[in-house]
């Protein structure tokens, strides 16, 4: 060991393992595709109590659809429901849904919203992120706003809707 | 299976890059020591623990970007280093320059473009050596100033419909913005062979906020990485040559 570090005959073989090396450590690992964000705004029905106490409401839509668009959210089939999950549109700042009821005149909710985009990878592709939504306009009683941001992580209710 | 990839991958080549500087290190202290039995001369940087008169200016290279710009077709990464030793502390200052193209079949092309600096300190763990290594921990402020563009187009998963305004829509950014991180470092740098030197710094990369992103978040920063959640381990490999002052 003494003799081979008196000659420094280590040396070349090290300088020539840290450019093997090195040439390794410059490789980018794979990237994993996982999305973060949703688009997807949990709506939840509520009336207020006779002592002031929000309670589940069932509501009978016959359809939830937006505005400009061919997606439709939900059709009723049998029993009414008490949440309901909508999904903003991307392409836009602001998203218009259409409540259709035939026991009474049709309901709007319109929100607004910030979108920003991110790119997971360029093999996943865009993700985009909502972030402040607010009620543009809306023929509930009321409604109130509870998320500030739509996270994959969240599931409760985003939006109270009373009626 | 594809994060123990990217865990082999990654540190697998920092673990033997790691060695090799120690190994180094640890042949010149076995020969120093000799040295010292034999002849008991005293060393010349003992008891000089700061100065305010500079001693040295190390200036070098990283070599583990100019490795990536090797490999990758569409990456242009340099950055250089320097350092100006005051006893067994040290002003440490980097600058590099970044680019990366990345495309994905046709329906993606990402570019990113800029330059960047980092300002920090250093202590050495071990000032009294005669062949000046340095093994070291320091801080450093990181700065930098780069253009990202994107062209693709964003597929909505649920608004599917051939109707203007919704479903498909093309998304193109072509943006400056500045970012500015922390970083904590530790590393070391042996001497190989008259003023040359080799290192490694392993860094831990925090506090990332970046300025004037627009409604499009940036992917990479030149100097930073990937930005990620925002903390990030790098893993850089030096080439230095020190200038004594005296």
């Amino acid at each position: 060991m003494k003799k081979l570090l008196k000659k420094n005959d280590w040396k070349p073989v090290l300088i020539g393992l840290l450019f093997a090396a090195s040439l390794l450590s410059g490789c980018d690992p794979e990237e994993p595709c996982i999305a973060l964000t949703t688009s997807r705004y949990n709506v939840g029905f509520f009336e207020l109590s006779d002592t002031g106490t929000p309670v589940a409401l069932t509501e009978n839509f016959d359809s939830v659809y937006v505005v400009g668009s061919d997606s439709v959210f939900y059709r009723r089939v049998a029993a009414g429901i008490t949440s309901l999950g909508l999904n903003l549109n991307a392409a836009s700042d602001t998203t218009t849904f259409i409540f259709g009821n035939s026991q009474r005149p049709t309901d709007t909710l319109q929100l607004t919203y910030i979108r920003d985009f991110r790119l997971i990878s360029p093999e996943c592709g865009l993700e985009v992120r909502f972030t402040k939504p607010a009620v543009v306009l809306h023929t509930f009683d009321s409604v109130n706003v509870l998320t500030d941001e739509l996270s994959l992580t969240t599931t409760g209710v985003d939006l109270e809707i009373y009626n | 299976v594809s994060t123990l990839k990217s865990i082999i991958k990654i540190f697998l080549p920092a673990f033997l890059l790691l060695q090799l500087p120690v190994m180094m290190l640890q042949a010149q202290q076995a020969s120093d020591s000799v040295r010292q039995i034999v002849k008991s001369e005293p060393s010349e940087t003992e008891e000089e623990h700061f100065s305010f008169v500079p001693a040295a200016l190390r200036l070098g290279v990283d070599v583990s970007r100019l490795t990536t710009t090797f490999l990758e077709q569409d990456a242009r990464y340099y950055e250089a280093n320097a350092d100006l030793q005051f006893g067994r502390y040290f002003l440490a200052f980097d600058a590099g320059t970044g680019h990366r193209q990345r495309s994905y079949s046709n329906q993606l092309t990402y570019q990113v473009d800029g330059n960047y600096f980092r300002l920090g300190a250093d202590l050495n763990m071990i000032p009294d050596n005669k062949d000046n290594n340095v093994l070291f921990i320091g801080l450093r402020y990181g700065r930098s100033y780069y253009t990202e563009q994107l062209s693709t187009t964003y597929s909505d998963p649920v608004f599917f419909t051939s109707q203007p305004g919704t479903g498909s829509f093309p998304v193109e950014v072509n943006r400056p913005a500045t970012a500015r991180w922390f970083e904590g470092v530790a590393g070391m740098k042996a001497r190989v062979w008259g003023g040359l030197f080799l290192g490694y710094t392993i860094r831990y990369k925090l506090g990332l906020k970046t300025r004037n992103t627009g409604s499009f978040a940036s992917y990479e920063v030149p100097g930073f990485g990937k930005v990620g959640d925002g903390n990030i381990f790098a893993f850089n490999y030096h080439v230095f040559y020190r200038i004594p002052f005296k």
